[in-house]
């Protein structure tokens, strides 16, 4: 018995060890396509000859500067963020209530799945189109985000709670451990790898969603409003420096969102 | 004082599992359920705790009785340790220092202490079964039932899950329901055996075990011949 524990200590040192290897690598793989996109973006500027067509990176790059260290760039970002995060926050509310309600009734998701196809399968251009004769102009992406978020994470969260083995539960109730205790200690557990599944996914789509109908509605401070104005006045520069922003802030989601994923996912990691 | 069902119907589409069944159990004693796949052993435990409804039957002296269940597998939270799986059925019962103390006591007995911060995927399939033991009889339960507990195990590990079961029921005995299609291990483990037949499910026949020696397997012919005898009845 003993030698089996300490084989498997053996066993997890080694991958981590391993792991460890393989992140140094994977980091500086991705530093090298990196310089290659810079490189190839320097070199078709290059070619363009024309910074209204392709500005130079370098260029960007002093054009971003002057955005970061201007008066607005924080209200923008942060406006931006804001409505993303709003729109995520009801799309998760409501993506776990209808989500949980279609795994646990058949009828209810018989009845929740055309409408989730529905809104899936609608451009998105038309939606927000839409909400610009609806809505107020701060809230057009709030409710964009919202729409495109929505159904990614309620089907995964229906699959999640497809998934909660019920021989557990069966387990939990002959043990009669209280309700409460068997949605926060066994459902919540088994779901949430589909629910940080479904955010994944969600929040890189909503945030390009998020963005796209700032361009439109133009609120007075966004990401989309700046891109807008910096095409409208053929600012090509600085309408790749806020698209650098947005990338950036959508690989920061990915990070956190990530960060959450490992934490809530601790037992799963293979050790064999 | 004994339990006893009695005038039990259940059925399910297509098939009447009990008509107007009765049986009963003895208190503090391991009861033995021989049967046939498939004849209605695991319904009749799953009515005892509750999983399933009948459609009618009285359960005499079940009233407000806890009951702990070992199953088939050994149905342990993947996301908890050994030691957090035993105290997820006590959390609603016992204070943490309480809780610590039992859950320690009992990984001691069943050999685990030293996994207790282990996942399940961390250790082998015989250990996960005993942790499912170590939480039976941790959970402070008037009846215990055993749902062919042992079956998917090889011999080495049966033989020593049966050792802890045995270790952990000397020092706690409550009135034990266990049910299997192993002749040997109904032997081995009961006080008496029902043998089962059906559907709709009857009594063939009631034995009285009295070959219980120890923790090993006595090799008579007196336990040969009830060996013979059960194996006969339960083949029908």
């Amino acid at each position: 018995m003993k030698g089996f524990i300490t084989q498997n200590r053996a066993k997890r040192r080694a991958k981590i060890i391993k792991d460890g290897g393989i992140l140094t690598k994977d980091r500086a793989m991705a530093a090298v396509s990196f310089i290659v996109i810079i490189f190839v973006w320097k070199v078709i500027s290059h070619a363009a000859a024309s910074e209204l067509l392709i500005p130079a990176p370098e260029k960007t790059f002093f054009v971003l500067v002057k955005l970061v260290s201007s008066e607005e760039f924080l209200l923008t970002v942060w406006f931006t963020v804001l409505r993303g995060l709003l729109g995520f926050l009801l799309s998760l509310a409501a993506g776990l209530m209808t989500g949980i309600a279609a795994g646990l009734n058949k009828t209810f998701d018989v009845m929740i799945r055309p409408v989730l196809v529905a809104v899936r399968a609608t451009p998105v251009i038309s939606i927000i189109l839409l909400a610009l004769i609806w809505l107020a102009t701060d809230l057009v992406p709030v409710f964009i985000g919202f729409l495109v978020m929505y159904p990614i994470i309620s089907t995964n969260v229906t699959e999640g709670v497809r998934s909660v083995d019920r021989e557990l539960v069966e387990m939990a109730k002959t043990y009669r451990v209280r309700t409460l205790r068997i949605i926060r200690e066994l459902y919540i557990p088994a779901i949430s790898p589909f629910i940080t599944g479904g955010i994944s996914n969600a929040a890189g789509i909503g945030w390009k969603a998020v963005i796209a109908s700032e361009v439109l509605s133009q609120p007075r401070f966004a990401i989309g409003t700046q891109m807008h104005n910096s095409q409208s006045y053929l600012m090509v520069a600085e309408l790749v420096a806020w698209t650098v922003i947005a990338v950036f802030l959508s690989y920061i989601f990915e990070v956190l969102i990530r960060f959450v994923e490992k934490r809530t996912i601790v037992w799963r990691q293979e050790i064999s | 004082m004994n339990l006893r069902i009695r005038y039990l119907d259940k059925s399910f589409p297509g098939i009447e599992l009990y008509r107007n069944f009765s049986i009963d159990f003895s208190e503090n004693r391991i009861t033995g359920i021989l049967g046939p796949s498939g004849c209605g052993k695991t319904t009749l435990l799953n009515m005892i705790t509750g999983i399933v409804t009948p459609d009618s039957g009285e359960f005499e002296g079940f009233a407000g009785l806890r009951v702990s269940c070992i199953f088939q597998e050994p149905r342990l939270l993947p996301w908890k340790t050994v030691s957090e799986n035993v105290e997820f059925v006590l959390k609603d019962l016992f204070p943490k220092n309480e809780r610590s103390q039992i859950v320690s006591g009992l990984l001691e007995v069943v050999g685990l202490r030293e996994f207790a911060g282990h996942y399940p995927r961390e250790i082998s399939s015989g250990m996960k079964q005993r942790v499912a033991a170590a939480r039976a009889f941790a959970y402070p339960s008037e009846i215990l039932v055993m749902d062919e507990p042992f079956r998917a195990l090889d011999l080495k590990l049966k033989t020593s899950l049966i050792n802890s079961f045995g270790k952990l029921w000397k020092t706690d005995r409550r009135t034990v329901i266990f049910v299997t299609h192993d002749v040997d291990e109904a032997l081995w483990l009961c006080d008496e055996i029902y043998i089962l037949g059906g559907p709709p499910v009857s009594i063939i026949k009631k034995i009285a075990v009295t070959l219980r020696e120890g923790e090993q397997l006595p090799e008579n012919s007196l336990r040969e011949t009830l060996k013979k005898e059960v194996c006969k009845l339960v083949k029908g």
